[in-house]
């Protein structure tokens, strides 16, 4: 291919079209991609250190006391604090595992790339936060301490997931979930049908999207199994203060997991709808540009609308709500 | 429901324990049936040796506050706590004393409250 291809159009006009090379184009894709990688990975080193120095730990207590309402005794920041760097720093590498993951499944090095269309944002995003949430929750465990007290509590009858999230947040994974395993089988169904005509790299996406719906819905399901061994595995062991942090921090990877259901799972079911509108046959063209504007535009105020609905509500402040309200900062 | 043990208490951990346990069962904060936790995770929660916990956990099973049901773990006496079963027992049998004597009820009940001032 060369470069500077003179076109003349209809008015006589004489306009030059520069044209690149693939090898040019591609090549400075995955510099910038390189330059992205690097970037991330150098931000996520200094999270890495920052996690030793006693001012960012303090921060990080300070701000989780804010967020869940909750007061730190004296004597608990130290074993606080430790925890929390500890989480950070699990999150770091569990995100670092993820995004390799991320790596190998899209392969940008290769041309061309493989393709899971629709699919790949939210698989993407599904696996990085995955490891981050992991990894912040085995950081968390290797973690433990005990903080020196007057009196030591432990707790008797379990909780479940409802004393830990807020109804709000259940609900919206929940629909989340379910929008998540039915549109994409919806897609499979209509993909399927005789007269069914939609473009193949989009088509491309049915089988993936599917499979992400599943596994949103999975992951939901054995939520409560979930909460039941977190919090049977307190992060801080001593007095009630120390008993209602770990209730805090239990709760907290629960509402982040509700939140990633809710976002792999909606975007999931919702691309699968709009791909729906792609499918009809070529003579319902108008048909189906309406079906997918609509559909993109709906799910957005719906994103939108959900999101303002739930947070509207102070869930990252149930627990103190509902379980330690004697520990509150702003009483309510 | 949760159990505290003071480390300053003269009372020994054990009977901390059991006191608390009784108490819920008593008030039916823990109803019948409740599964209590496991002895090694109560003890780990609680910094306190197994031996410990598990001394707790037996004597409330002697005093039929609990039942061990092998792998199932500990759980609350189905039948409610023994202390209020007895004690109910000791009234009706009281009861049954005092009418058979031909005792009037408001002069039954001065006798317990005499007895119960000793």
């Amino acid at each position: 291919m060369t470069a500077g291809t003179h076109i003349i159009d209809r008015g006589g006009t004489s306009t030059t079209v520069v044209e690149i090379p693939s090898e040019v184009f591609f090549t400075g894709m995955l510099v910038a991609l390189a330059a992205g990688g690097v970037a991330v990975l150098t931000f996520l080193a200094l999270t890495f250190v920052r996690t030793w120095r006693p001012a960012t730990r303090e921060r990080l207590v300070n701000r989780h006391a804010l967020r869940a309402n909750l007061v730190v005794p004296e004597e608990l920041r130290p074993a606080l604090e430790h925890q929390l760097a500890m989480r950070v720093r699990g999150g770091v590498l569990g995100g670092l595992v993820g995004l390799t993951s991320v790596l190998m499944l899209v392969r940008p090095w290769e041309f061309p790339p493989p393709s899971l269309g629709l699919a790949t944002g939210p698989l993407s995003f599904g696996l990085a936060f995955l490891g981050t949430q992991v990894g912040a929750i085995v950081g968390g465990m290797l973690a433990r301490r005990s903080m020196p007290s007057r009196a030591v509590v432990a707790r008797v009858t379990p909780i479940s997931l409802a004393d830990l999230v807020a109804p709000a947040e259940r609900r919206m994974a929940a629909v989340a979930a379910c929008v998540a395993v039915a549109l994409p089988a919806l897609l499979l169904v209509v993909l399927s049908l005789p007269l069914a005509d939609a473009p193949e790299s989009l088509a491309l996406s049915a089988a993936p999207l599917a499979f992400l719906g599943l596994a949103a819905g999975a992951l939901y399901l054995t939520l409560p199994a979930i909460a039941d061994r977190l919090a049977r595995r307190r992060a801080l062991l001593g007095d009630a203060a120390a008993l209602a942090w770990s209730d805090a921090l239990t709760a907290q990877s629960l509402r982040d997991l509700h939140w990633a259901i809710a976002y792999v799972g909606g975007v999931a079911g919702l691309s699968a709808l709009m791909v729906i509108g792609t499918a009809v046959p070529d003579d319902s063209a108008v048909a189906s540009t309406i079906w997918i504007n609509v559909s993109a535009y709906a799910s957005f105020v719906l994103l939108l609308v959900t999101v303002a609905l739930v947070l509207v509500r102070s869930p990252e402040r149930h627990v103190q709500r509902t379980l330690w309200p004697e520990f509150a900062i702003h009483p309510q | 429901m949760l159990v505290t043990v003071s480390t300053e208490s003269a009372t020994p951990p054990y009977e901390q324990i059991r006191v608390q346990v009784r108490d819920a069962v008593a008030s039916g904060a823990l109803a019948p049936g409740a599964k209590l936790p496991p002895v090694r995770r109560l003890a780990e929660d609680l910094g306190l040796a197994v031996n410990t916990v598990a001394r707790a956990y037996r004597e409330l099973e002697a005093d039929g506050v609990v039942e061990t049901r092998g792998r199932n773990g500990t759980v609350v006496s189905p039948h409610g706590d023994a202390t209020e079963r007895a004690a109910q027992q000791a009234a009706t049998a009281y009861v049954e004393t005092v009418r058979r004597l031909g005792v009037a009820d408001d002069h039954a009940r001065a006798l317990i409250d005499a007895a119960l001032r000793t």
